[in-house]
């Protein structure tokens, strides 16, 4: 580590996270001002907050949630829990999809004429 | 026999039932406020704070106060060549921890109401060094890098790129979205009925707006700088309540 004066000192950072401080902060504090290369992974529900980094080339790579890592797992050929894990997750996601509908037309049946 | 035995022989098993147990508690409020839900309320109020104290205490004070200052006080430091508390170089600070250590001390005094007072230099500084490294640090990545990935070439000799793509006709087609959006803010909302000099039209903004968004929905999420389609959701959520 002696030969470690900066994080220019490091090829890549690697920013496995979630809440604060996590991805946002190694952008701000480290990447914009020694601009090494960032590449993050965090929850799903942080990742939108981080797509502008990742356009703009702030971020080189994103890993967002349980969809990133099963996207991860299928760029290495390999079936991991987060491919396993995607069944469940798309069923939940339709399941609440499903009940916003049947909310949405239940609330517009009862809606009384004005 | 359930397939799934859950008993009271080991922790993990009593930490399910005691987890299931205080989850039902909380569901309970979805009724009314009640003492079950009120215990568990506290109980978690009180776990997670005297969680975080003591992560806290083992992972900072421990790891970068008090450890760095114990091998300060020998008098080693990172470079063997150096000798002395105070030895310090790029990447040893250990003795002047003792500053931090000191406005760490500093904050209880806010316990003591008479010389409650010499927390405030504490907090001066915590919240001056915060505010500068946070106001730099998003300056530069929120504000610069993005409106430098914003600005796409205008023309790019020998590419032919279209609404898919970034440049060429994307990059007209969004500067000049940007433009009459920019201009949308200055004008005020528009429809309002906000009486002044305006140097465009409301309608010539308006079809601004309104190409933007097409765009936007065409060349999807990869291709338009989000910064200005960003812009174009905050424009189009502020005109729509004036809208009616």
């Amino acid at each position: 580590m002696r030969r470690v004066r900066d994080y220019s000192s490091f090829p890549l950072i690697v920013s496995i996270s979630a809440g604060y401080p996590g991805t946002k902060e190694w952008v701000q504090q480290v990447q914009a001002r020694f601009h090494v290369p960032l590449i993050s992974g965090c929850t799903a529900v942080s990742a939108p907050e981080y797509y502008p980094y990742l356009q703009s080339g702030q971020l080189q790579g994103l890993l967002g949630g349980m969809a990133g890592a099963a996207e991860y797992e299928k760029a290495r050929n390999e079936k991991g829990t987060a491919t396993k894990g995607m069944d469940a997750q798309s069923m939940a996601h339709v399941f609440v999809a499903l009940m916003i509908v049947l909310g949405n037309v239940v609330q517009w049946t009862r809606r009384r004429p004005a | 026999m359930s397939p799934h035995p859950v008993g009271f022989d080991t922790p993990e098993h009593i930490g399910v039932w005691v987890g299931a147990l205080l989850t039902l508690c909380v569901f309970s409020f979805l009724y009314k406020d009640n003492p079950f839900y009120r215990f568990a309320e506290h109980l978690f109020v009180g776990v997670s704070a005297g969680y975080v104290i003591i992560l806290r205490f083992w992972t900072v004070i421990v790891t970068n106060l008090w450890n760095p200052l114990l091998l300060a006080f020998k008098g080693s430091g990172v470079n063997p060549a150096n000798h002395g508390m105070f030895a310090a170089e790029q990447g040893d600070y250990r003795g002047w921890l003792l500053i931090p250590g000191l406005l760490g001390l500093m904050l209880f005094t806010r316990l003591f109401s008479r010389i409650s007072w010499v927390s405030r230099w504490s907090l001066a500084l915590i919240i001056g060094v915060y505010a500068g490294l946070k106001t730099t640090g998003a300056a530069q990545a929120d504000f610069v890098a993005q409106v430098q990935a914003s600005l796409q070439p205008l023309w790019v000799p020998g590419h032919t790129a279209g609404l898919g793509e970034r440049g060429d006709l994307h990059g007209w087609a969004d500067h000049v979205a940007a433009v009459l959006l920019l201009q949308s803010r200055a004008q005020g909302r528009l429809g309002s009925g906000v009486e002044g000099r305006h140097l465009l039209p409301d309608g010539v903004v308006g079809a601004g707006l309104w190409i933007h968004g097409d765009v936007a929905r065409i060349a999807a999420d990869r291709t338009l700088p989000v910064p200005a389609r960003g812009l174009a959701g905050a424009a189009m959520r502020s005109r729509a309540p004036s809208a009616r």
